[in-house]
């Protein structure tokens, strides 16, 4: 399956996220105009949030996030890694109920 | 350290990107001064955030009819329209340690936007994370990208804006905006002609001296290897459908 959902954060930024997954996430792919830096880490933190079970929650999501942009010394700017989360979750959830 | 001021020069907007590619690595590397350009646009164009994705942003057929450039930029935030006649853009490209923190440097360097402005007698605030607002609408909008050791602000200040022509080649959402949505736009943003009546050429003369005051600086134009440097950028990247249509 594959689903998309975004989020204008208030006083930040749009994140869209393009979700493909079975049981598992398969791939993903985040757009917006937010800020990245490095900006060509967010290939390294799509490709790193692949795998992650379809059913986990939003909280464990956030907490992958988290230890991503720590392992690439990433910074966000115009949106939280709960908001990636979120949106992420929003995706899979809107995906299932087709 | 004496900084290197270029300009106001006008190219396509690949050109104008690959050089400011090109600028961020001969700065980085120590062979070329920290560098404040001001710059305009021989051809429109609408250009791209880094992470966007171009069919939602952009309607790519109108841009082919009409004859706008769609460029990819190295750096975030949203797309834009840029006229041959409607903006002023600049970049500052430092040595990191000359603008440390991503926030602190959009700060200063919108400061020194403020600055311009104020000495037309228009008083405009910096408004987290990139923008310049005047009168509670955005004038001005940043981006910035730190690598290679070294640091780019770069944006635009709106001149003369013609929203409606914006919307013809911009879609935010993947979609045309609807009257009411485009009054909305104009509604939030403003440009300079809306304020006061004062040519391009001599706005750009304002700015300039705000940006430079206090500072030590040359006017010099762009060394051999960084023209090369570009004009390999621009034909080996920027012009790339790969690289445009990334996203």
């Amino acid at each position: 399956m594959k689903d998309i959902a975004s989020k204008k954060v208030p006083k930040g930024k749009l994140i869209k996220v393009s979700v493909d997954y079975k049981e598992k996430i398969n791939k993903i792919e985040i757009t917006g105009d937010f800020f990245l830096h490095p900006e060509e880490a967010l290939e390294k933190l799509e490709a790193d949030l692949t795998g992650i079970n379809a059913a986990e929650t939003s909280s464990f999501i956030k907490n992958k996030i988290d230890m991503i942009l720590e392992k690439y010394s990433i910074e966000i700017i115009g949106f939280t890694s709960q908001d990636l989360a979120d949106v992420i979750k929003e995706a899979i959830i809107k995906g299932e109920h087709k | 350290m004496k900084w290197r001021l270029i300009g106001p020069e006008k190219h396509d907007g690949f050109t104008n990107l690959a050089l400011e590619e090109a600028c961020i690595e001969s700065v980085g590397a120590g062979v070329a001064q920290p560098t404040i350009r001001f710059y305009e646009w021989r051809n429109s164009a609408v250009v791209l955030g880094y992470f966007q994705k171009i069919h939602d942003e952009i309607d790519v057929n109108a841009c082919r009819k009409h004859n706008i450039d769609m460029i990819r930029r190295i750096t975030g935030g949203g797309a834009m329209y840029l006229d041959t006649h409607g903006e002023i853009t600049f970049s500052v490209i430092s040595p990191e340690k000359m603008l440390p923190g991503i926030n602190e440097s959009y700060k200063e360097v919108c400061g020194w936007l403020i600055k311009g402005l104020q000495n037309l007698g228009l008083s405009s605030e910096f408004r987290p994370v990139n923008d310049v607002t005047l009168g509670g609408k955005k004038i001005s909008g940043s981006a910035m990208t730190r690598r290679h050791g070294a640091v780019m602000v770069h944006g635009t200040l709106l001149y003369d804006v013609d929203i409606e022509k914006m919307f013809t080649f911009l879609t935010p959402s993947g979609k045309k905006l609807s009257d009411k949505e485009i009054k909305s736009v104009n509604d939030s943003v403003t440009c300079i002609k809306r304020h006061i009546d004062i040519k391009k050429h001599e706005l750009i003369d304002v700015i300039i001296n705000a940006f430079m005051h206090g500072k030590e600086y040359i006017k010099k134009e762009w060394t051999g290897k960084e023209l090369e440097h570009a004009a390999e950028l621009v034909k080996n990247k920027y012009t790339k459908e790969e690289w445009i249509f990334r996203r």
